[in-house]
């Protein structure tokens, strides 16, 4: 499964922004919920996350990866439906910089000019011998 | 083209709806003297959104760093040691001359201007400011 279907970055704006098309056929749905399916949250989650590391590779020198270390917010305040396109902008925020394995992201995800989901976390860098070490023991 | 005579509760409440559209808040929390940043939890992702929502419903152009003023807060010049120096404080009463920054003081933390200047009160004033003949043409 491609998460999310793209991803463009915008260097000059310092945005990223990633778009997940919601297949009526997909796995993801069949249990979420039987009769009423939907985009499950963590999924929305997961998509912002993947957009908002997709950005700091590529405005920082690069990193093995980035995991989910901290989420402070997740708002979720809109059905995305099969059929819908759920488009999710991130952005760094806050102007503190914690240190450079670190970084904090806002995302906003919308359906047409619906907001559907909001959330604040921070990544952590991981290295490429620790990816390494999770690919031999998954 | 600019809305004609809309009255102070209408762009309140035109205001306050584009606000819950563009943050997800509840419409109760949405008051006046709620901040933006610190009670409604905008971040400057969500600035971008705001702004373009309140183009669109009131049919005014926002400058960048007009209403949301970002970017100036990282101007050494303004700013110094994450506190408005005089120079700041003269650039923040210009660009916000519609509303009543008169608590501004040197040495005031832009983390707590952040919170307590941004508030939906300041963006009702700030659009009734833009609607007023002229209003467009402000810097």
């Amino acid at each position: 499964m491609n998460l999310p279907d793209s991803i463009l970055i915008d260097l000059a704006a310092g945005t990223a922004e990633g778009a997940l098309h919601v297949d009526p056929g997909a796995e993801y749905l069949q249990d979420h919920f039987p009769g009423a399916p939907m985009l499950p949250g963590l999924l929305m989650l997961e998509v912002g996350v993947r957009v908002a590391a997709a950005l700091w590779s590529a405005t920082q020198p690069p990193v093995g990866g980035a995991v989910l270390e901290h989420l402070e917010r997740l708002q979720v305040v809109r059905r995305v439906l099969p059929g819908e396109t759920l488009r999710v902008v991130a952005a760094r925020a806050g102007d503190g910089e914690v240190e450079p394995a670190r970084a904090w992201f806002a995302v906003r995800g919308t359906v047409g000019a619906e907001m559907a989901v909001r959330a604040k976390f921070r990544l952590r860098a991981i290295d490429a011998g620790h990816r390494q070490w999770e690919g031999q023991h998954a | 083209m600019h809305e004609s005579v809309l009255s102070r509760d209408e762009i309140s409440g035109r205001v306050v709806e584009a606000l819950v559209q563009a943050l997800g808040a509840s419409r109760s929390d949405v008051t006046p003297g709620a901040s933006l940043a610190g009670d409604l939890e905008a971040e400057s992702i969500d600035f971008l959104d705001i702004v373009f929502r309140l183009e669109k419903e009131f049919g005014i152009e926002i400058a960048r760093g007009e209403l949301f003023p970002q970017e100036l807060l990282r101007d050494a010049a303004l700013v110094a040691n994450g506190r408005l120096t005089e120079a700041g404080v003269e650039e923040l009463r210009r660009r916000f001359a519609f509303t009543d920054v008169s608590a501004l003081t040197p040495g005031a933390s832009v983390d707590d201007l952040m919170n307590d200047l941004l508030t939906v009160g300041l963006v009702i004033d700030y659009v009734e400011s833009k609607l007023q003949p002229g209003g467009g043409d402000r810097p």
